[in-house]
């Protein structure tokens, strides 16, 4: 069943990319791209984060801008986390938002926007944060990547497998691979990055766990959004955001129950790409 | 012939008169008294970390301007007056100290004394309550005033405005929702007012109460709604579309009288009551404001910013001019206490108590 699942949303999300490649420009220039969807930026990044060096921000497609806040904070005292807000209602029910802009710098006199108008400037913000690009769909009220809408950034290098970890289910702790484990139900805990065109590790495409050849978990970083106060994450899984991150940035995969023998696990990344790296751990189970 | 018209001319004079008493006694409004401001006391201020030795009995007042944070008491002494980039949270109760740059905020009191630790990157105080902005703009985090962590809340995106009472907050989203937080951190209700082309939140008021939440949304046309609690659900109290076409936050608030709802428009400060029935304007044109009712009187005091430029404002509700004055260029403080008014900037304090004469 979640396998039918996970082909729908891949299904959706090529047919997707595929009605709107190139409908969007980058507002930034793609080689300031910093961070990608999913990157572990105080929580999992719901858009696209460019570096923070001075350039123009623009409209990703034609629209209507419908909001823009300058100021540190909303009226009731809400801090606009990255800096000044714009938004674009566009006619495809896509709405675009830019967060970070240089205060003072946002072109808010514009009401009708054209693809490439320019809506501000980009800054340093706070925590050295730059200009976040989020692509949400009004109709289905989520956060898309915006890798999926957006012309694809050139990309030859494979994600980086940095470790995989095994921690118990029944107290989060850590088990020593260097020696044999005890049979039980464990987290695949993985740390793995995409370098992105300005160097900075960000986040895969794909994700997938297999044990001993088998898919067991599969992550494709395609859609967030939210549903009773609560953050979840891709769109054939729907994980809570709490369970999925790890407080230091890793993802955890799981429970699975792990029986007696030797036991491979396989962690498989792609990027947006199609760049593709394997990296497989055999663990002794007593 | 003439003693005919000599008559007529009597008789419409005393029409007139009678008109004109009956003017007087049938629909006449009372007066307003004379409001003068008397200023009671200014100070220059200047960073001082040390408590004023001998604290006055009275509560200490927050104070925020600029980089500058800190506390003062009503007879004008100050408890102390920090700095920092870009200030501090502030609140009556207590304070949020971000000198860890990048770590823990450490939540105090006005004495100085440290409550907690706490997670949080983005604190803010709103209705006197801590939260924290979380997850790229679309999630807040409430704390209790010993500085735990009681709930987080994700919205489906960005917010664009925000308000809290006692016992609700209410976020809007950039895609026109508004949804509604109770106490324990659960989904009190989602409403999106709608009526407009392209759908957007711009402003939200919360009574103090949290029985009425009223909301500016939406791009042509723009629309006044208010909610009202019925029962556990929120329901259209009332609704009005609007002239305005802004597409950047507006200000709206719910006056603690749980009646009369506040909002900015283009020719002034909108008036209106949460059934509906109250639709006035005060001539006052303000970018921002912020209100405040002394119920003892009847009085309402708004400090109208716009621009560098800001006055105070003191009216009858509904929209009855009362006085205003205006205030230095730069003031950045400005907070009611009964009838008496604080203002300040970064470097000086005031007092003004209003009386009527």
């Amino acid at each position: 069943m979640r396998r039918i699942r996970i082909r729908v949303v891949a299904g959706l999300v090529i047919a997707l990319s595929a009605l709107s490649a190139f409908a969007f420009e980058w507002p930034a220039d793609a080689g300031r791209f910093r961070f990608g969807f999913g990157a572990p930026r105080g929580g999992f990044l719901r858009g696209v984060e460019f570096g923070s060096a001075d350039g123009l921000v623009t409209a990703a497609d034609d629209g209507e801008l419908t909001f823009s806040a300058q100021g540190p904070r909303l009226p009731g005292g809400y801090p606009l986390v990255a800096g000044s807000l714009v938004v674009v209602a566009h006619a495809s029910s896509m709405t675009t938002v830019y967060a970070g802009l240089k205060p003072g710098s946002v072109s808010s006199y514009l009401k009708n926007v054209r693809k490439g108008d320019v809506l501000g400037r980009s800054s340093e913000a706070k925590d050295a944060r730059g200009v976040s690009f989020y692509t949400f769909d009004a109709k289905e009220r989520r956060f898309i990547n915006p890798m999926i809408v957006m012309p694809s950034v050139s990309d030859d290098k494979p994600p980086v497998i940095r470790s995989m970890a095994l921690s118990l289910e029944a107290d989060g702790s850590y088990a020593d691979q260097s020696k044999p484990i005890r049979q039980g139900s464990y987290y695949v805990v993985v740390d793995a990055y995409d370098l992105s065109p300005s160097g900075s590790q960000s986040s895969p495409f794909d994700l997938r766990v297999l044990i001993d050849g088998s898919e067991r978990g599969r992550m494709v970083y395609d859609a967030a959004w939210a549903a009773d106060g609560r953050a979840t994450l891709f769109g054939g899984v729907g994980v809570e955001e709490g369970a999925y991150l790890v407080a230091d940035g890793r993802v955890r995969f799981g429970p699975f129950s792990l029986s007696r023998g030797r036991v491979l696990v396989t962690v498989a990344a792609s990027d947006y790409a199609s760049n593709r790296r394997e990296q497989t751990y055999s663990i002794s189970v007593q | 012939m003439s003693d005919g018209k000599g008559r007529r001319a009597v008789l419409a004079v005393l029409v007139s008169v009678v008109v004109i008493l009956l003017y007087f006694f049938v629909f006449a409004e009372p007066l307003s008294p004379e409001l003068s401001a008397v200023p009671r006391w200014k100070t220059d201020i200047d960073v001082l970390q040390a408590a004023a030795a001998s604290a006055p009995a009275a509560e200490p007042i927050a104070f925020s301007a600029g980089d500058r944070f800190g506390y003062f008491y009503p007879d004008g002494r100050l408890s102390f007056i920090a700095e920092a980039a870009g200030g501090a949270p502030v609140s009556d109760a207590s304070y949020v100290s971000l000198e860890a740059a990048g770590g823990d905020r450490v939540l105090k009191r006005p004495d100085g004394a440290t409550i907690a630790s706490i997670e949080s990157r983005f604190p803010f105080y709103s209705g006197g309550r801590l939260f924290s902005a979380e997850k790229d703009g679309s999630g807040v985090a409430a704390y209790d005033s010993a500085g735990r962590a009681m709930w987080e809340y994700a919205f489906p995106c960005q917010l664009s405005a925000f308000s809290a009472g006692d016992g609700l907050v209410v976020g809007g989203t950039v895609d026109g929702w508004l949804e509604g937080v109770s106490l324990d951190g659960r989904r009190a209700f989602s409403f999106a007012p709608g009526g407009s082309r392209l759908p957007v939140v711009l402003g939200i008021g919360v009574s103090r109460s949290g029985d009425w939440v009223a909301s500016v949304s939406g791009v042509d046309k723009q629309r006044l709604v208010v909610l009202g609690r019925g029962g556990v659900d929120y329901r259209v109290a009332s609704h009005r579309y609007l002239d305005t076409d802004y597409r950047e936050p507006v200000r709206v608030v719910v006056l603690d009288d749980d009646k009369h709802v506040l909002y900015r428009r283009s020719d002034g400060i909108g008036v209106w009551s949460v059934d509906g029935s109250v639709d006035e304007v005060l001539p006052v044109k303000a970018d921002d404001f912020d209100v405040a009712l002394d119920g003892s009187k009847g009085i309402a005091y708004l400090v109208a910013r716009r621009g560098r430029k800001s006055e105070i404002v003191a009216f009858r509700l509904p929209a009855t001019l009362l006085g205003r004055i205006a205030l230095p260029d730069y003031s950045e403080y400005a907070r009611f206490s009964g009838s008496s008014a604080f203002v300040g900037g970064k470097t000086w304090l005031a007092r003004l108590d209003f009386m009527e004469e």
